[in-house]
């Protein structure tokens, strides 16, 4: 039995919900400011992606900033039998930061569990489970929600995923030189590397019977996905693109759907040059021909644990419009990717699956085969 | 193969300590991974845990040096060798009661300390909860599926049900499942098989039952023999 997606939203810095947001990621347009959060002018880019009136001095944590009018908007969608996944790489490390920066709180208040306990509160379920598996843990999380639905283990998932803008993050990026300076521009050939951005997103999948019999609205289907790892490196994507070309081709046996099924692929693109150099070779090498490749991390910014969901809810709303959005920041895409990307949107054909991919630190690979 | 509606079975087992490692199986026992160096020393030639010397140990957070240990003496236990360039289509599902939180601290403290201008790269690559993971399936060459969830108490018994759902999913072929915490760290490889190839997993989530300390729980299985089942072909 298939799971479908009956409600789903993200708050980006491109605005608070999809709605709002949905005209700036489509025509590329960058989110990108300077950084007042933090002093940032020692880091290697003073520029993140952050979404419009968070307070770092707030009584919340960030990610609880992100996710509370979310989560109130879709409590009425999310069935009390749900089971909770809640992604999130670094969760409210900003309440660790606070401790180590200005004495306040307790470090283990940063701590996922706590986390996950406010969140289970805020939806209004009683069984929960935090999963973490880097920059595709959003993607994992809607994997395995997926995957409980179709095996008759689950009739009522809810993917709830959140990362913030942190010096924390920040920092650390600019440590390992992942940053570019000017801003992502995924894909291009001068790429110099990604942007941090923040987002929360919150997906409700429901059994496709017990969706019909509710009246719940059919916003898309999960009808693949597939998980793999590089075991290659910490940081590094393994050059040969095999673990995500594994994913992929995992995703599309499990929707019994061949490559040329495929209408548009919403890629990690993160813009640094080894993951998008990666993501085209895997791409390469699953599709014979070249399908529509975007990356909105160039309007977003990498927005880490929750990328996954908040791409996959542009893959479906792009697949609804028929349209495929810009890659924001792209001027000449690099050889390897050029006759699949381009800087403006693409349109559509009717009826085409979308695939969604990440890819993450320890070489985390994740692929979502969504539909109608 | 697919573990979809076939037996599941703990095939094997590894525990490691502060002062002692094993497996579950009676004689499998192991010097526990050292705290710092370059972990040439923490070979199997040596009585470590490791098939062969680790990449980067000196480098490791004290949770990837223990998960990795665990994973490789799980592997050992059941029978499954591993070896420097070779890779095996299992993957790793972890938890944790703290998800990185030490880590966390090193790496923000450390950065604080030094005047919020430069952190370092090598602290934050284990702000992952998943991290510890990545170091095991990078030595141990697994490439399933990866990642770290947040379970309640008891967490041994809930990651191994996980565990379960995951390959009942389709999800990996096998599992290694990992508990890890400050002072140790369990791991169970869990995949179809008979009863004769390691213990059923209702049998072994049983046997654990609250077990918290990882010697105790690989013993808790250990103690009990290998049970009939039908197999999986």
């Amino acid at each position: 039995m298939k799971a479908v997606v009956v409600a789903f939203d993200a708050a980006t810095a491109c605005g608070a919900g999809l709605a709002e947001a949905w005209p700036a990621i489509r025509d590329g347009r960058r989110a990108f400011s300077e950084l007042t959060r933090f002093p940032a002018g020692h880091l290697a880019s003073r520029l993140a992606a952050t979404a419009a009136g968070l307070n770092p001095r707030a009584r919340d944590s960030l990610a609880m900033q992100l996710l509370r009018p979310l989560l109130a908007r879709l409590r009425p969608a999310i069935p009390a039998d749900a089971l909770l996944l809640l992604a999130t790489t670094a969760g409210e490390v900003d309440r660790l930061e606070r401790h180590v920066l200005l004495g306040q709180g307790d470090p283990e208040a940063s701590r996922p569990d706590r986390l996950l306990a406010r969140v289970k509160r805020l939806c209004g379920v009683r069984a929960g489970r935090l999963v973490s598996a880097a920059c595709a843990s959003s993607s994992t999380a809607l994997a395995l929600g997926a995957g409980l639905i179709e095996t008759g283990r689950r009739e009522a998932v809810v993917v709830v995923a959140c990362d913030a803008v942190t010096e924390f993050v920040h920092a650390g990026f600019s440590a390992l030189m992942a940053l570019d300076p000017d801003g992502a521009r995924p894909f291009d050939r001068d790429r110099r590397g990604l942007t941090v951005g923040e987002a929360a997103g919150v997906a409700v999948l429901l059994r496709e019977d017990r969706a019909a019999r509710e009246g719940r609205p059919r916003l898309g289907t999960v009808a693949g996905w597939g998980l793999a790892s590089d075991a290659n490196h910490m940081t590094g994507p393994s050059r040969d693109g095999d673990g995500l070309a594994c994913a992929i081709e995992a995703a599309l046996r499990r929707a019994s759907a061949g490559p040329e099924a495929v209408g548009s692929i919403c890629a990690h693109g993160t813009g640094t040059p080894y993951n998008d150099a990666m993501e085209m070779r895997a791409f390469g090498r699953v599709f014979a021909r070249p399908a529509p490749v975007y990356s909105v991390k160039g309007a977003i910014g990498h927005t880490m644990g929750a990328a996954g969901l908040v791409e996959a809810a542009v893959a479906l709303t792009a697949m609804k419009a028929g349209v495929a959005p810009a890659t924001a920041g792209l001027r000449t895409a690099a050889p390897e990717a050029a006759g699949w990307v381009a800087p403006e949107p693409v349109p559509l054909p009717p009826g085409r699956l979308a695939l969604s991919t990440n890819s993450g630190f320890g070489g985390v690979n994740a692929a979502l085969v969504l539909g109608p | 193969m697919s573990g979809a509606g076939c037996q599941l079975v703990v095939r094997g087992a590894g525990w490691v300590e502060p002062a002692r490692a094993g497996g579950a199986r009676r004689g499998l026992r192991a010097s526990p991974p050292p705290a710092a160096g370059e972990g040439a020393g923490a070979t199997r030639a040596h009585g470590g845990p490791f098939a062969y010397p680790v990449r980067n140990y000196g480098r490791m957070d004290g949770d990837a040096r223990r998960v990795c240990a665990a994973c490789a003496l799980a592997l050992r236990d059941a029978g499954f060798d591993y070896a420097e360039g070779g890779t095996l289509g299992i993957g790793l599902l972890g938890t944790g009661p703290d998800g990185s939180l030490r880590a966390n601290r090193a790496y923000f403290e450390d950065y604080v300390a030094a005047g919020r201008t430069l952190a370092r790269g090598n602290l934050f690559v284990y702000t992952l909860p998943s991290s510890p993971l990545a170091e095991a399936s990078i030595h141990c060459g697994l490439r399933g599926p990866l990642l770290f969830a947040g379970l309640p108490a008891p967490r041994p018994a809930e990651l191994l049900r996980m565990a379960g759902e995951l390959i009942a999913c389709d999800a990996a072929e096998a599992l290694l499942a990992v508990d890890f915490d400050a002072r140790g760290a369990l791991a169970f490889l869990v995949g179809p098989g008979a009863g004769s190839d390691g213990w059923p997993l209702e049998t072994a989530i049983k046997r654990i039952g609250r077990s918290r300390a990882p010697r105790a729980a690989a013993r808790a299985l250990g103690r009990a023999a290998p049970e009939g089942g039908a197999a999986c072909t």
